[in-house]
């Protein structure tokens, strides 16, 4: 903009000057014309001159005709009360302009010298012409506000116009920001496609950087599981022997390799379940239940159990089945495993939560082993077969979710564990 | 009983054949889903252990066509991975107990023991016929309270006899649920051990457990005593 009013400025003024000065050349030429020679060979030119400007006493034009003597030939009218210094005569031919400084007023001044033919040979007469510029300088001052004062609104608009343009066009980069967030927190796992085409690359990639991290963390998870499948079997060929063989300290290794064992299997599934909170979809819990259920039953066939279920239907979720498998499954395989013969699980909303119960009619769980049972890889009873990680494993995912679990007792004898996540 | 195992880890394969042989059963392996599908399908078996990360077929579909071809005996499933969604799938798939690694080997026998008992209808380890008594937990035959001295090969014969009490058994059924695949067989050895076992469970010739139907087979006669009492069998 100041770029645009600069050069602007410049040609105006340009303008402005090199038609002053044309004006000022077409002058002298009009002064030429009115010039005549008379009798006595001098020359002559009329008192009132056509250009009125010259004919004024106070004016801003002044002319002259000197000889090359500096003689006046001829003085306008409104030369007669100034004190114009015109300088040095040009060449003959030539226009030569200059400025002049005179009592707070700027002059420009032109002189052209000729050569009149006479019939007493030739003279050399000097034409010159002053015009006061102070009009000029008001002319340019005027433009150069009017300029700036426009040049400031046109300014101004644009950047109005900027503005809304940007606030506009990147009204999509903000969706993108807002759908990121919602996807950070868990509500969604990719971007949507429906974007500008303009940013289309950039949420395409971002999609693919989402879906190769989340392949990265199934990629982790499974390669841990095939971790554990390989380190398990061997364990289990070295269990096998010790039991068999009749080495001396063989209670202590077998503890040994079953404490090797514990670690490595809670460990394993503590760091498998890392990262999953972020990308979870809402689960239906009935099926899920339903299907535990079937798995419990048919294993503990002989003891048919009696089982009283109360599911709220369609009652769902935000957790990563694998957790909800393994909350359940622990939390029912142990009321099956301790029961007399009957267990009552019940599953209902509350406040946004969920809160889960599990009734038995077993032995139930005393006071002092709760907070025991909740330790790493404790088990209540020594005697029932089985991995006590499975209450230990229940916490860990309660904490995971910020859940929380009771344990009490049951109406029906036993013990009664409520969850809430 | 007759028992196949599928589990590609060598060590752990040979270990439990072992075992589970000198347990008293006729164990065949395999070390692969193909394989082992083949086996299952081809012979007859009592019970088939499986592993659930097998190559070339997966533990689950293994089960799962088993099942599609009707093939009904117990399958009990081993696996490294404890989680529960691997477990709600194998036995969805068809299987009947799960087992997860690491083990000890008497909790497999015991586990094993329930399915062959429970898929023959049977809760107890001790089946009670008026004066015999058989303990598929020990192996044993008693007549009498009096423990009999039967030799491997005669006791899996009454043991199938006795599970399978309410059929008919040929005398290659009987055959080939006693050896393994590659057993040199001879099946007049079958007529040999029957006529031994009568002599020792009914030495008077009085209860007759053993019938014999010209050109079909033999059947257990006597009817289980009911008196069982429910206990935990877990």
């Amino acid at each position: 903009m100041s770029l645009t009013g600069i050069v602007l400025d410049r040609a105006f003024r340009n303008n402005v000057e090199s038609s002053q000065r044309e004006n000022l050349r077409t002058q002298i030429y009009t002064l030429l014309a009115t010039a005549e020679l008379d009798i006595n060979n001098q020359l002559q030119l009329p008192a009132e001159i056509t250009e009125p400007r010259l004919n004024l006493s106070e004016s801003s034009l002044h002319a002259r005709v000197i000889t090359q003597d500096n003689k006046n030939v001829w003085l306008s009218k409104s030369m007669l009360n100034t004190r114009i210094d015109f300088g040095n005569i040009s060449r003959i031919g030539e226009f030569s302009f200059s400025n002049l400084e005179l009592d707070h007023n700027s002059y420009t001044l032109l002189s052209f010298a000729t050569q009149w033919l006479s019939d007493d040979g030739e003279k050399t007469y000097v034409f010159q012409i002053a015009e006061n510029r102070n009009i000029l300088k008001t002319q340019i001052n005027l433009f150069r506000k009017n300029l700036w004062l426009w040049l400031a609104g046109v300014s101004f608009l644009l950047i109005i116009i900027q503005t809304i343009i940007l606030h506009w066009g990147l009204k999509p980069l903000r969706h993108v920001a807002e759908d990121l967030l919602k996807i950070e927190k868990g509500n969604a796992k990719r971007l949507t496609d429906d974007y500008p085409k303009e940013i289309t690359p950039l949420t395409q990639n971002l999609n693919l950087l989402l879906d190769s991290s989340s392949q990265q963390l199934t990629r982790y998870r499974d390669g841990l599981g095939n971790l554990a499948h390989s380190l398990k079997t061997p364990i289990t060929v070295l269990q096998g022997i010790i039991d068999n063989s009749n080495i001396e300290d063989k209670n202590t290794a077998l503890t040994q390799l079953e404490t090797i064992n514990n670690i490595v299997e809670y460990q394993l599934q503590r760091a498998a379940t890392a990262g999953r909170t972020q990308l979870s979809d809402a689960i239906e819990l009935e099926p899920i239940i339903k299907k535990i259920l079937n798995t419990l039953e048919k294993v503990h066939k002989e003891k048919s159990v009696n089982l009283m279920l109360n599911i709220l239907p369609r009652l769902s979720m935000k957790i990563d089945s694998g957790d909800l498998y393994e909350l359940l499954g622990n939390l029912f395989e142990n009321a099956f495993k301790w029961c007399n013969h009957r267990v009552i699980i019940s599953a209902e909303g509350l406040n946004k939560k969920t809160r889960i119960t599990i009734e038995d009619d077993g032995p139930g769980i005393k006071h002092a082993e709760k907070d025991r049972i909740l330790l790493r890889g404790q088990r209540a009873d020594q005697n029932t077969p089985g991995h006590g990680l499975g209450l230990a494993m229940v916490n860990d995912i309660l904490l995971l979710y910020q859940g929380e679990m009771q344990i009490t007792e049951s109406d029906i004898g036993g013990a009664k564990i409520i969850i809430t996540l | 009983m007759r028992l196949l195992i599928i589990e590609d880890e060598p060590n752990l394969r040979q270990q439990l054949q072992q075992y589970l042989k000198q347990q008293g059963y006729a164990v065949d392996v395999a070390e692969d889903g193909e394989a082992g599908f083949f086996m299952g399908r081809e012979y007859s078996f009592d019970l088939a252990i499986v592993d659930l990360g097998l190559p070339k077929m997966s533990g689950i579909e293994v089960i799962q066509q088993w099942r599609e071809l009707k093939l009904t005996f117990p399958i009990l499933i081993l696996t490294a991975r404890g989680k529960w969604q691997d477990k709600v799938e194998g036995l969805e798939a068809g299987a009947d107990d799960y087992l997860v690694k690491p083990f000890h080997n008497e909790e497999l026998l015991a586990r094993s023991r329930a399915l062959v008992r429970r898929s023959a209808g049977i809760s107890q380890p001790v089946i009670q016929f008026d004066s015999i008594s058989v303990n598929t937990s020990q192996q044993t035959v008693n007549v009498n309270n009096t423990q009999l001295d039967l030799t491997a090969y005669e006791y899996k014969v009454i043991e199938y006899l006795v599970m399978n009490s309410d059929k008919v058994i040929s005398k290659t059924e009987l055959t080939e649920h006693i050896y393994e695949q590659d057993f040199d067989r001879d099946s007049n050895v079958i007529e040999v051990f029957i006529g031994r076992l009568r002599k020792k469970l009914d030495p008077d010739s009085r209860l007759k457990p053993i019938e014999t139907l010209r050109g079909r087979g033999y059947r257990w006669n006597l009817t289980r005593l009911e008196n069982q009492v429910e206990t935990n069998p877990k």
